[in-house]
């Protein structure tokens, strides 16, 4: 077993990184003065893995849409007493959740860290499905798909991804619909869960009142060691193209909402730590809320308050994406096109390059003060395979030239296109 | 380590201060509580109005980039409903001076300035604010009280308030109401801005590493020039239910949006608080409460069915998606609960894990500045501060017998469902 400590003197933390025997790799970040811990027991696995295979296995197999959301549900069940039965034993405060590229299991306690601890690895390692948990949890989660099917703002961000991805599996619903849920059972979880959750691909991330000690002791006991397992992902292969520039459909909203995407050209699997920072700095400088461009669309009415924006990145995929209400969506992608040509013609402006850089870097301090934030974080960094303190380096170093780079390959009008629901008259 | 101060700064102004070094901001938070009432409209563009340009900076473009020097401070703004009164929050939260990037730059002897300034020295003291300004911030504040139909629990939980609480200063929008938005002018909210100074019940929260007292004496030179007035909102608690009524309204969802509004016979905010609280606990506010176990685990009827308890009016609501043929089976499971609280059937493992959790997520309060800031602010309009130490130790102490005893004055008002129109019988 290795253990190193990675200190960030200025920021005054550090964190411990521990390759443990059974084959998982552990984050252990203490937080002097605190009362709460926050663990996350995580695997690389979400909803975009729906064709897989071993090292070792003839073939790929396909799965059902949402099973990896309807996995984590699963988990949480067991022959005897289900896992929040056993947390309320413990007064922790335990949840999960599937993103596209990830399921991970949490709680937050300032009680029994050690016994809360114990639940967690435990019932993450006992997977526990038959036809009868399966069909129960089929009307559940049937449930949870119909309430976000009511959401608008997620009908925005699919109905999106359904414009800029003609094959790649981020454009699937996490949860699946009710239809592709129907096709799930107890094997293909079994299967599913037999590559995805060895512990190899997967990483316990502790951040509070915790000490290595603590973490360990319950780690020695309760990990079973695995052989590491190679999983090999296989994605359709994605045009560079998009599908179509327009979808607007009709619900219960008081006025459009919109969502904006720039889809870009991939030359390799994934963005760098260096390419999405300097992306975000990029946004920033064309229609952060002290730019220009943010200035006019305010004053003509064009946006509110709820204007966003977001470097939308993973496995495969990379997009800038703007996101808000407004009466006249096209307009605003018009401008922000517009915004962008101008960038391109102009420059950026290195007085506005060092405010955002700066601004930037505040907002990454910030996130030191909330336990849950730093365990989710450093699970994030491990499964991105960078060091927890890497931004920072990257943001003081990062100059008006990468942020250029980011300008050759990003926003391109071509590759835009814009999701608005407009209110059902 | 926690370094706590509360005293009074001015009729009716109260300070609480945290000085501690473990976090990696400040935090200056300002509440001016005012009584729930026809002026809501006026008092609910403050926050907004005051937030967005002061004296210094009078276009939020060039506020905006003074946050952002200031390495992304981050504005508070917004409205709260307390029982029958109306919080107006306003504050910033930035990185403490240690982290700054240059030797001695003052981070927080800025910000707080800042913030004084737009509470004290708004751009319209002086008659600079334009016609522009004005109807920027009234479509602003309009667009987000309209956007309250877009998230369809939230739409549900405020129209089943709205019908309970019918000719009730609680039904009254904390946010106004677009009409008299439409129509508030230059005077009308240069008025509100007067009267919230002079009147409002107010509570100041200073939490970090900065220098307190240099901050407390700017604070108090500010109160000093205005002539302080303080009026106490005061709410009304009733338990009176004549019949439980059922209404129902159509919308275009996939999932209907089910709400039981109930009056618990609380006298005021602070009465039998624990007990209550350990009751909507185990009714429906951890996973292992009654209406999670019978309405989502064990009839599989939906995702969430939950319940809250709203201390300020002395209210609980129930919430659930569902589909709109459960809506008999899904109400009457519902009730069913209440009347298992009723007749002390619970189990001692539920009761046990109720006590738990709360106490758990107590003990976790001065964690973060958010949650030492929201645990203290809220409590503007009572008299003595319940420290979150003190409830965990009544929450230990609440016995099987409370449960009952609180739960039999708990009664069913107001049934709302907001039915689905576009519902497909998939399952």
């Amino acid at each position: 077993m290795k253990i190193e400590k990675i200190v960030h003197e200025k920021l005054d933390e550090f964190y411990y990184k521990i390759n443990h025997d059974s084959g998982l790799t552990i984050y252990v970040m203490p937080k002097p003065g605190y009362a709460s811990s926050y663990a996350v027991f995580g695997t690389k696995y979400g909803s975009i893995d729906t064709c897989f295979r071993l090292e070792g296995e003839e073939e790929f197999t396909t799965v059902p849409e949402g099973i990896a959301h309807f996995l984590e549900h699963k988990l949480f069940e067991s022959e005897e007493l289900d896992a929040f039965q056993l947390y309320a034993q413990t007064g922790a405060n335990a949840n999960a959740y599937t993103s596209f590229d990830r399921t991970c299991y949490i709680f937050a306690c300032t009680g029994d860290f050690k016994g809360s601890l114990k639940i967690l690895l435990d019932f993450v390692q006992s997977p526990y499905f038959t036809q009868k948990t399966v069909a129960k949890e089929q009307g559940i989660i049937g449930q949870e798909i119909k309430m976000t099917q009511d959401n608008p703002g997620w009908a925005l961000l699919f109905n999106l991804l359904e414009c800029l991805y003609h094959n790649h599996p981020v454009k699937i619903e996490i949860a699946g619909t009710v239809d592709s849920i129907a096709k799930i059972d107890a094997d293909l979880l079994y299967k599913c869960y037999n590559t995805f959750y060895s512990l190899s691909n997967m990483t316990l991330c502790v951040a509070g009142n915790v000490s290595v000690d603590d973490v360990l002791e319950i780690a020695d006991a309760q990990l079973k060691k695995s052989e590491p397992k190679v999983i090999e992902r296989t994605f359709p292969e994605e045009p560079d193209e998009i599908v179509c520039d327009y979808k607007e459909v009709s619900l219960p909203v008081s006025s459009p909402l919109f969502m904006l995407g720039f889809k870009e050209k991939m030359d390799s699997t994934e963005r760098s730590l260096k390419e999405r920072i300097a992306a975000k700095v990029l946004m920033e400088i064309l229609c952060g809320d002290s730019s220009e461009l943010y200035k006019e669309l305010f004053n003509e009415n064009l946006i509110n308050t709820t204007f966003s924006f977001e470097y939308f990145n993973g496995f495969g995929h990379s997009a800038c994406f703007f996101e808000g209400e407004s009466n006249d969506p096209k307009k605003v992608r018009d401008r922000i096109i517009e915004g962008v040509r101008k960038l391109r013609e102009n420059g950026i402006d290195e007085k506005e390059f060092i405010r955002v850089k700066k601004a930037l870097y505040g907002a990454m301090v910030m996130e030191y003060n909330d336990v849950d934030d730093l365990a989710n974080s450093l699970a994030e960094a491990h499964f991105d395979n960078i060091g927890f303190f890497d931004d920072f380096k990257v943001i003081e170093e990062l100059t008006v030239e990468d942020v250029k780079a980011v300008l050759d390959y990003a926003l391109k009008p071509e590759y835009c296109a814009l999701s608005v629901i407009s209110p059902k008259e | 380590m926690n370094n706590f101060q509360i005293k009074n700064i001015a009729d009716g102004v109260r300070l609480f201060t945290c000085q501690t070094s473990r976090f990696k901001t400040n935090k200056i938070s300002i509440v001016l509580a005012l009584p729930l009432n026809e002026n809501a409209s006026a008092n609910a563009i403050l926050p907004y109005i005051l937030t967005r340009s002061c004296k210094d900076y009078p276009d939020f473009t060039q506020l905006n980039r003074c946050l952002a020097d200031l390495y992304n401070a981050t504005v508070i703004r917004g409205v709260q409903k307390a029982g029958d009164s109306q919080l107006l929050h306003l504050g910033l939260s930035f990185i403490d001076d240690r982290f700054a990037l240059e030797e001695n730059e003052s981070i927080s002897a800025n910000a707080a300035k800042l913030l004084l300034q737009m509470l004290f020295e708004p751009k319209f003291k002086d008659g600079e604010f334009t016609q522009e300004d004005l109807d920027l911030e009234k479509r602003l504040l309009i667009e987000t009280i309209r956007s309250e139909l877009n998230d369809k629990r939230i739409y549900a939980a405020k129209r089943c308030l709205e019908i309970m609480f019918k000719d009730d200063a609680y039904s009254i929008n904390t946010l106004g109401k677009i009409s008299e938005v439409e129509n508030l002018t230059f005077d009308d909210i240069f008025a509100a801005w007067k009267n919230a100074l002079q009147t409002a019940t107010i509570q100041i929260n200073i939490i970090g590493n900065c220098n307190i007292e240099k901050i407390e004496d700017e604070i108090k030179d500010y109160f000093s020039s205005i002539d302080r007035k303080p009026v106490k909102p005061e709410t009304v608690f009733s338990s009176d239910v004549e019949k439980m009524s059922e209404h129902r309204e159509k919308m275009n969802l996939n999932q209907s949006k089910l709400v039981i509004g109930l009056r618990t016979g609380m006298k005021n905010q602070t009465d039998d608080l624990a007990a209550f609280q350990v009751t909507n606990a185990l009714f429906g506010g951890i996973p292992t409460s009654l209406l999670f176990s019978h309405v989502r685990e064990e009839l599989s009827l939906c995702y969430y069915c939950s319940s809250q308890l709203q201390r300020g009016k002395g209210v609980m609501f129930v919430q659930s998606g569902i589909e709109e043929k459960h809506y008999e089976i899904a109400k009457t499971e519902i009730l069913k609960q209440l009347d298992v609280l009723c007749n002390n059937e619970f189990s001692d493992e539920t009761f046990d894990a109720a006590k738990k959790a709360i106490c758990d997520s107590l003990g976790g309060v001065y964690d973060t500045p958010s949650s030492i800031n929201s645990w203290y602010i809220t409590q503007v309009l009572s008299d003595e501060i319940l420290k979150p130490e003190v409830l965990s130790e009544n929450i230990r102490n609440v016995t099987r017998e409370d449960v009952c005893r609180v739960a039999k004055t708990i009664v069913p008002d107001t049934v709302y469902l907001l039915e689905g129109e576009a519902e497909t019988d998939e399952n």
